[in-house]
């Protein structure tokens, strides 16, 4: 088993993610008055690369596309918009996603400032025909402080319109950070879990219940990566390749969608 | 506004490329050792742009393969081509892509400061949304040429006019307005009618032009433009020719797709005229340019052959950069697809050219591109179709010995050496013949060792751990040194940054490949693995995971004759645990001495009846570790099943095949594989541990260790790898320890069980 952790450029950096699993004795997170119903129960990631997704039936699929990259560096934040072609038919469910990274060598201040220019180049996705907003931030345990600030208030900003969030595994059935903040869903991210695998293919593999509010109504899979996904709302899919009909039915079929 | 890249055009065409591997990390991650690399060659890739290409690998990026092809048939790269390569790699590796918009407006703002009686500069945003139906799409509206004109035109209009003047401070705030549609909107400077300034009026129809171009406004664009180039008094007559051409194919490229291609063929037409005009030899360059982004375009099939023709021509091509960007942009057009048929028809466009045609054959798996290889090397003998065909054959293969004759008279000194030993090797094995193999092999890492890069090395290694014929020839070739340490959490296999100081405990360490985890972890029987503790061939860190292991794996076994056999061993490796060993080898009774095993296993949690492939877990092994890497996870070695992979790529040459080494009799292997079979059927660890806690607890209930081991075995059930069962078992220990043992410093170290 793998656990070197990313401390070899002097900065800590996934320490805090431990899983430090209480799984009884949990009240329930509280309910979110807002959900995003509306939206198909199978969504697909439409990552940073041309997507011709034409050919999707959006009663049943809607899209979840990589609308920008904002990069936290020092005081800086740098915005990197989706520069790729994405087509979509009419009609389609639409979720904007926002991938937040962190300079590993420029250590970002989270400072209220950048914490409110990350807000700013969020909230200007307001203007687009979209059903949500998703954030997508591995934030390490000293960014949560940051990331808590940015959830509570980006969800006034776009509020009524839905904030979901992608999350570690860990972050479901471990540490539970997540639950009293005001977000539609926590989407558990089911593939690429690094050195969580184990542990989570384990208790995936004998159809635990393994997640508990916020992380109960949605999950995130990956087409090269089978798992039996826990019986969600919504089922969020990844696809290392782009779409295209024959392999958006085989996930479908893979995933019993 | 200047004529420009066509990059202006390009972001959606150029950063394809950027991104054309998707990644999508969710982690947490931990270092990877990568030992033979897949995506990329071993870093330095300077050294592959040299021309010490390694074993090329067909699931490499195509720019690779294009220098693999020119250094199999003997071309070589000048150092300013070889820099451009490497830059090329890096950029689209560590996604270096930046436009640097942040300093282009910065010095835009720093040039209007000169004039007199200003506002602050706006904010400008350089990208700017499609309008609907394509909402989701950005593209880099205004690029480094806008500004760059700008701040020119500001000072000679300043050196004409004055920084105090009214005309140059008419000019700035049109210009505000041209920047402003940038990111939105569409802000048009009104037509300047009250001055007879010929170049102010002249500027400002050009401000025009230019702004209804950001507003992607184009019709109104070109005609502005076309009225520019038809006033022979305006200073932006010559270039406006050319703004026409890039106008309209702006519009193919943004506007409506039903007027693509009729735009993009005037654009050919007036781009042909500018080329063909001796007076506008000014524009030349950026029309060429232009012009071949709309060969991209209308005539794909047509550029690649070209680009193809260009790349592998011997004189030093000044822009290889974007030749290469250009090419490998079209091959990815044509060869990412999964439709069987169009891919038919695609390699009939490939075989127009040798590159293209070379690098469509490696890539795509199956018989026909097999037989295509073999044929084309048949024709023409060249090193690099010999290399393609090796790669493809199997020892089953029609003139599979030709191959091999071939390969072995590959000389040290050609780029194609590693490649076509390593070939040679694995057709001799599979073939059945593998005493030449191993001789070959041999001699390749005896005598050559300085030509092979680490993955060359590495898969070199695998080679001749499939043909050991003893125990010790198998440890010799177990270990393995990474070619890279990696995070790897996008498939980039990026060697990481990492501090020496911090990871001298994985720093210029072998580890375990893939393969050699594989058959001491499933294949190698107990008696062997205990063989292995004392074995000198191993380095002191991978002897430490091999004794770990048998201990545990002969403890769940229950043959606790191995277990002590292997206990000095262990005492000598593991100084710390030497109480729980002596407790375990002091024990005569059977029972007595598996819960002494037992107890020493809740006390260490890294232990575990396998080997790590790679680095491993680098927490201590007394220590729990905090993702739940503790104990053991029989799940983890359960075969994950992927989703079907596409079989029509290629796959990479790597120790992951299945196989045995030549030592091991089938009666061996089978003690093996039912010895895994046995322990990964105990299932959990956590599982395991309570249940032989309890049961020890049951019987002997006046054993002063039990109440600690009761609270271990409840504490496995939060730290280890659980399963759908584990709740139960925690429960049950939980409520023994509270029930009999409840007033003991243990149960009240207890106070909750887990479950799932």
């Amino acid at each position: 088993m793998k656990i070197l952790l990313r401390i070899g450029i002097g900065t800590l950096i996934i320490f805090g993610i431990a899983a430090i699993c209480i799984f009884a004795f949990r009240s329930k997170g509280k309910e979110e008055t807002v959900r995003s119903s509306h939206l198909p129960q199978m969504m697909i990631w439409a990552w940073e690369r041309p997507e011709d997704l034409k050919f999707i039936d959006p009663a049943t699929v809607g899209v979840a596309y990589l609308a920008k990259t904002l990069s936290l560096s020092g005081q800086k934040v740098v915005t990197r918009p989706r520069l790729q072609p994405l087509e979509l038919p009419q009609g389609t469910g639409v979720v904007a996603v926002v991938r937040i990274e962190s300079n590993r060598l420029d250590t970002p201040s989270l400072k209220d400032e950048q914490l409110n220019q990350v807000i700013g180049e969020i909230t200007k996705l307001k203007a687009s025909s979209i059903s949500s907003i998703q954030i997508d931030f591995d934030a390490t345990k000293s960014e949560r402080t940051f990331y808590r600030k940015l959830i509570l208030e980006l969800s006034k900003q776009i509020s009524p319109m839905p904030l979901s969030i992608t999350a570690l595994a860990s972050w479901c059935s471990g540490d539970q950070w997540l639950q009293d903040l005001p977000i539609a869903e926590a989407v558990p991210m089911l593939f690429r879990m690094g050195v969580e695998r184990g542990a989570f293919a384990s208790r995936l593999a004998n159809g635990a219940s393994t997640f508990t509010a916020p992380c109960d109504r949605a999950a995130g899979v990956s087409t090269d990566e089978l798992i039996s996904p826990p019986k969600v709302d919504r089922l969020y899919v990844f696809s290392p390749r782009p779409w295209t009909p024959a392999s958006l039915k085989k996930a479908m079929e893979d995933f019993k969608r | 506004m200047t004529p420009s890249l066509r990059r202006f055009i390009g972001s959606v065409l150029l950063l394809a490329l950027v991104c054309n591997t998707t990644a999508f990390a969710c982690g947490p991650f931990s270092l990877e050792a990568i030992f033979v690399h897949t995506v990329h060659p071993s870093y330095p890739l300077e050294r592959f742009a040299r021309g010490q290409i390694g074993v090329v690998q067909p699931t490499y990026a195509r720019s690779y393969l294009y220098v693999a092809y020119r250094y199999l048939n003997g071309s070589s790269f000048s150092e300013a081509e070889q820099n451009a390569l490497t830059e090329f790699w890096k950029d689209r590796l560590e996604y270096r892509w930046n436009p640097g918009e942040e300093d282009w407006i910065k010095s835009w703002a720093t040039a209007r400061e000169k004039v007199a009686g200003l506002t602050e500069t706006p904010k400008i945003d350089v990208y700017r949304s499609r309008e609907k139906p394509n909402e989701y799409e950005t593209f880099l509206n205004c690029q480094k040429d806008a500004f760059d004109t700008a701040i020119s035109t500001l000072n000679e209009r300043i050196a004409k006019y004055g920084g105090d003047s009214p005309v140059v401070r008419e000019w700035v705030v049109a210009q505000d307005q041209v920047f402003a549609n940038c990111s939105q909107g569409a802000q048009i400077p009104a037509t300047l009618t009250a001055t007879s300034d010929q170049l102010a009026i002249a500027d400002r129809n050009y401000q025009i032009a230019a702004a209804q171009f950001y507003a992607g406004l184009f019709d109104e664009a070109k005609a502005g433009f076309e009225a520019i180039q038809r006033d022979q008094t305006s200073p932006w007559k010559s270039k406006a020719s050319y703004l026409v051409a890039r106008t309209l194919i702006r519009k193919a490229s943004l506007g409506p797709g039903e007027t693509k291609e009729k735009d993009l063929a005037q654009a050919e037409v007036k781009l042909k005229q500018i080329l063909n005009d001796r007076s506008q030899t000014d524009l030349h360059g950026a029309a060429a340019r232009l012009m071949d982004l709309v060969k991209i375009r209308l005539h794909p099939a047509e550029r690649l052959h070209e680009l193809a023709k260009l790349l592998v021509a011997a004189n030093q091509n000044q822009r290889l950069q974007q030749s290469l960007w250009d090419y490998t942009a079209l091959l990815d057009q044509y060869l990412e697809t999964e439709d069987a048929t169009k891919l038919e028809t695609v390699s009939g466009i490939m075989q127009a050219d040798d590159l293209s045609d070379w690098i469509a054959t490696i890539q795509i798996a199956g018989d026909k591109t097999k037989a295509h290889a073999m044929a084309r090397w048949q024709a023409t003998h060249s090193t690099a179709w010999l290399i393609a065909a090796l790669s493809k054959a199997t020892g089953t293969t029609e003139n599979s010995n030709d191959l091999i004759a071939a390969a072995q008279k590959i000389p040290a000194s050609s780029p194609a050496f590693a490649s076509a030993r390593f070939h040679a090797v694995r057709l001799l094995l599979e073939s059945g013949k593998s005493l030449e193999a191993r001789q070959l092999v041999e001699q390749v890492l005896k005598d050559h060792a300085r030509e092979l890069d680490q993955s060359a090395t590495n898969l070199l290694i695998g080679q001749r751990l499939r043909m050991a014929t003893n125990l010790s020839e198998f440890l010799s070739a177990a270990p393995r040194m990474p070619s890279a340490l990696s995070w790897n959490d996008d498939g980039r296999e990026v060697p990481a940054e990492i501090a020496p100081e911090e990871n001298k405990e994985v720093i210029g360490k072998p580890f375990f490949d893939d393969d050699a985890a594989r058959i001491i972890n499933r294949e190698l029987p107990l008696e062997l693995l205990q063989q292995a503790t004392l074995a000198t061939e191993l380095p002191v860190n991978l002897r430490r995971d091999v004794a770990q292991a048998t201990f545990i794996r002969a403890v769940l076994l229950n043959d606790l004759k191995t277990a002590d056999a292997v206990v000095p061993t262990l005492r000598t490796l593991f100084p710390a645990i030497s109480p729980l060993l002596d407790e375990f080898a002091n024990e005569s009774r059977p029972d007595a001495k598996k819960f002494a095993a037992i107890y020493l296993w809740l006390k260490t949690p890294g232990m575990e009846p396998v080997v790590d492939e790679g680095i491993g877990r680098e927490t201590p092994i007394t220590e729990r570790d905090t993702y739940r890497d503790n104990w053991w996870c029989s799940a983890s070695y359960n075969n994950v099943p992927n989703a079907d992979e596409t079989t029509k790529e290629s796959k990479p040459f790597t120790s992951q095949t299945d196989g045995a080494p030549q030592f091991l009799s089938q009666q061996l292997l089978a003690t093996g594989a039912k010895q895994f079979q046995t322990i990964s059927s105990g299932g959990s660890a956590p599982n395991y541990l309570c249940q032989q806690v309890i049961d020890w607890a049951n019987k002997n209930p006046a054993d002063p260790r039990v109440p600690e081991a009761l609270h271990l075995a409840v504490t496995t059930t939060r730290r280890g790898c659980t399963d759908a069962n584990s709740g139960r078992w925690s429960k049950a220990a939980f409520d023994l320890l509270h029930r009999k043992y409840g007033s003991t410093t243990w149960a009240k170290k207890t106070p909750y069980w887990f479950k799932d």
